[in-house]
């Protein structure tokens, strides 16, 4: 009964949502009556979903068997934590904890009463209802399996770790986060204003959902940092790419509202990148739901489903856009603008933000294309997204350490660079460094070490300046955290150390400064999988020992899976990071060794960036909607 | 300087920008497109043409039972399609689910005398699942036996 309850919410939500877009109708009359209903009506189909969610959680936390959804991606010996998270590890369930947030964030927003918010919370209905139809019809997780089994089928035990408790609610909370800021985009395009006024309505939920991908695709990358066993953590994967994408709209769209928010100017492009940014959101979805490309991912391949989010891109952001050409002539700024000035770097950093995005776009789409277009199957490979990536985030990283210095309105770039001097030498000493101690890859090192240090030390700089000022912390932090980004970037990707061993009981070898010694190799025996767990001395220069590490080879017989369980040394200079494979023939086994140096500094950079948004998101001032 | 004469000035540097950065993406694009092969599909075109070492291309299909011979950190195997085999040298270690008789798909040159020297063996994570080019490759060939699900 508790499965048919589920839909039942469901459709219970998809009907409230219809009453709520309703509102949007132009009769006045009717709109009169809505208004006090729509937020009611938000609360209740969050409620509705949030309903329908638990139900799927509790299906699983049971072990009903008699639900497909169930069977084919939960087990009896799946420990309990997976048993709950694994709700968002499949198809299905992901779609519904996608619509959980949609629905979520509607009723959050709809708590006011504001014509633009109604407008928005009306918009932010239809989205939910459009998703709502392709769960029913194309991915219903209550569906019943029949005749019942007695247990289940394997849940991928790369998905059976913490990283995938958080990784997809937080990169869902952005992606789908970025539905409100469009929905209210929208809603200025049919108010026809958008001024200050809303650029501080829609910049929590900008920062909010730009901080919530930041820390999914952190999370995400961490996660195939310390589960694929490859020793890297970013492999230019369509999926990656595809959160990528609205990361980078995204960003141009948080310092171009900031625009907004100051100067009561660049409405039309604002409102632009809103409806870019979730077309994006939607892009990824699409991506990643129809198995129109291969990645480790795409768990389902359906072209249904492929042809129904296609179809709900095109009616959603088309409409978008098609409103946009009608009325963004009503936002037209008269404020002019000078190029140099904060405002005009913004701008520039925005352009040169969006041709990233457009090179990685074309990097992932293509082989699609090439597929539909002449049937050839291509791979993009990896040195295409670094050589046209790299260089053209550089650059608006280099404006980002300077813009802070130039004022709003008009700046002068020789009293920035004067103002900027300290940083400057920092810049200088950073060089100096590499230069005295780095052996190899000299000049690679002094672009990535002078751009983090430029862009640290301008960030500590701000903070000192702009003291008492708003938002100081969010511009120090979220800067700060891309320094740390590239520092963690260039360090690991120019000086990384890589070694592939056959070794024995009693073997020793010398890897990036550090003895190992293999000291022997037992099974052990977990929850679901039984493992081949090798035993690794570390001891420094010197032979003290430093740590003992346990990478295994496990074997889970449930789906008959394999897998490498990494373990890693983590020190001050960077991670020593094991993986074993196999016993090959004359028992010896497989062992890969990666030194990956400060590497962890990623990971900080992502976590202090998001910061900076979380800042930016909780000192908002208040400000109310003048109807 | 007028402000008629920076804006100008601000409109031709960014046009030689977006020029420099549009040259260097598209060469950079071209020169990095790996196309995939089924083992039939690279006889064609090593028929049609001849080899370059310095194109990398992928292929996939099945590891032929019996093929797979290894001597250290050397690996040498035949990945097939049913209708045609391509010998594969391989230096270094060979994921976990490498088996024979288990799909694959190599990434590498092929070298004049007609062997792939592959420089990595692509990962998979579960037997189950076979990347879909060589679903595809497999069914064109005629040797596929599971079922549509792909």
């Amino acid at each position: 009964m508790t499965a048919e309850l589920g839909v039942f919410f469901l459709v219970l939500a998809f009907l409230v949502a219809l009453l709520q877009s309703v509102y949007l109708l132009p009769v006045a009359p009717l709109r009169k009556m809505l208004a006090t209903i729509v937020p009611l009506c938000a609360w209740l189909q969050s409620f509705f979903v949030t309903l329908a969610l638990a139900t799927l959680a509790t299906l699983r936390l049971n072990s009903d068997f008699t639900v497909k959804n169930v069977v084919e991606h939960s087990n009896l010996s799946l420990p309990t934590i997976y048993k709950f998270a694994g709700t968002w590890g499949n198809h299905e369930g992901s779609m519904l904890l996608w619509v959980f947030v949609l629905a979520l964030f509607g009723a959050l927003l709809a708590s006011s009463r504001d014509k633009i918010k109604l407008y928005a919370t009306a918009i932010q209905s239809i989205l939910c209802a459009g998703f709502l139809i392709f769960i029913l019809y194309t991915s219903n997780p209550f569906d019943r399996v029949f005749p019942p089994t007695t247990d289940g089928q394997a849940l991928n035990p790369l998905l059976q770790d913490i990283g995938l408790v958080l990784h997809p609610p937080l990169l869902y909370l952005g992606y789908v986060g970025f539905s409100i800021v469009f929905s209210l985009a929208v809603a200025a395009l049919i108010h026809g204003v958008a001024d200050k006024v809303w650029a501080n309505i829609v910049h929590p939920w900008i920062m909010a959902s730009w901080s919530a991908l930041t820390l999914g695709i952190g999370l995400g990358s961490w996660w195939a940092y310390r589960e694929l066993g490859w020793g890297g953590w970013w492999f230019w994967d369509p999926v990656e790419n595809a959160s990528l994408l609205p990361w980078l709209s995204g960003t141009a769209l948080l310092h171009s509202n900031i625009v907004l928010k100051k100067r009561n100017m660049l409405a039309q492009w604002v409102i632009l990148l809103s409806i870019i940014t979730f077309a994006l959101s939607l892009l990824g979805t699409f991506l990643v739901r129809s198995g129109a490309i291969t990645s480790v991912h795409s768990f389902a391949s359906d072209p249904e489903r492929g042809i129904f989010i296609l179809g709900y891109i095109i009616i959603t952001v088309g409409s978008a856009l098609f409103l946009y050409g009608l009325r963004a002539g009503l936002l037209a700024s008269k404020e002019r603008m000078l190029p140099v000035s904060r405002e005009g770097m913004i701008v520039i950093n925005n352009l040169f933000i969006l041709s990233a995005c457009v090179t990685v776009l074309l990097g992932t789409l293509y082989p699609m294309f090439a597929e539909l277009v002449s049937n050839d199957k291509i791979t993009v490979g990896a040195p295409y997204f670094e050589v046209s990536f790299i260089p053209l985030m550089a650059i608006p990283l280099i404006f980002a350490g300077l813009v802070p210095f130039m004022p709003w309105k008009k700046a002068s770039l020789r009293k920035a660079i004067i103002a900027a001097t300290p940083a400057i030498i920092a810049t200088l000493v950073a060089a100096f460094l590499v230069l005295a101690f780095a052996e190899s890859k000299i000049i690679s090192a002094i672009c990535g070490f002078s751009l983090a240090a430029w862009l640290a030390a301008a960030s500590v700089q701000w903070l000192f300046n702009a003291h008492g000022k708003h938002g100081r912390y969010s511009v120090f932090l979220g800067h700060l955290g891309a320094a740390f980004i590239v520092v963690g970037i260039t360090a690991s990707g120019l000086w990384k150390e890589e070694a592939h061993l056959l070794v024995k009981n009693g073997d020793s070898a010398t890897f990036a400064g550090y003895n190992l010694l293999y000291e022997n190799s037992s099974d052990v025996a977990g929850d679901n999988y039984t493992a081949k767990r090798a035993e690794i001395l570390v001891s420094g220069k010197d032979n003290k020992p430093l740590a003992r590490l346990f990478p295994e080879y496990r074997n889970y017989p449930v789906g008959g899976t394999t897998t490498s369980e990494v373990d890693i040394y983590y020190s001050i200079t960077g991670d020593l990071y094991s993986v074993t494979g196999e016993m090959a023939n004359g028992g010896k086994t497989t062992l890969r060794l990666y030194f990956q140096p400060m590497i962890n500094l990623i990971w900080l950079g992502f976590v202090l960036m998001a910061l900076g948004g979380i800042t930016a998101c909780l000192s908002n001032k208040k400000q109310k909607w003048e109807v | 300087m007028k402000p008629k004469h920076q804006r100008l000035l601000f409109v031709i540097i960014s046009m030689v920008f977006l020029c420099v950065g549009t040259v260097l993406t598209m060469s950079a694009f071209r020169s990095n497109l790996i196309f995939f092969y089924s083992p039939s599909d690279l006889q064609k075109y090593v028929a049609e043409n001849k080899p370059s070492e310095e194109k990398t291309l992928r292929i996939g299909g099945l590891v032929k039972a019996g093929s797979i011979k290894s001597n250290d950190d050397n690996v040498d195997f035949i990945i097939t399609d049913g209708n045609a085999d391509i010998e594969v040298a391989y230096k270094g270690i060979v994921p976990n689910l490498f088996r024979e008789g288990q799909g694959c798909i190599a990434e590498g040159i092929l070298s004049a005398d007609g062997k792939f020297i592959a420089q990595r063996i692509l990962a998979k994570h579960d037997e189950k699942y076979l990347p879909r080019e060589v679903v595809d490759a497999l069914k064109r060939s005629g040797k596929w036996q599971g079922g549509d699900a792909q």
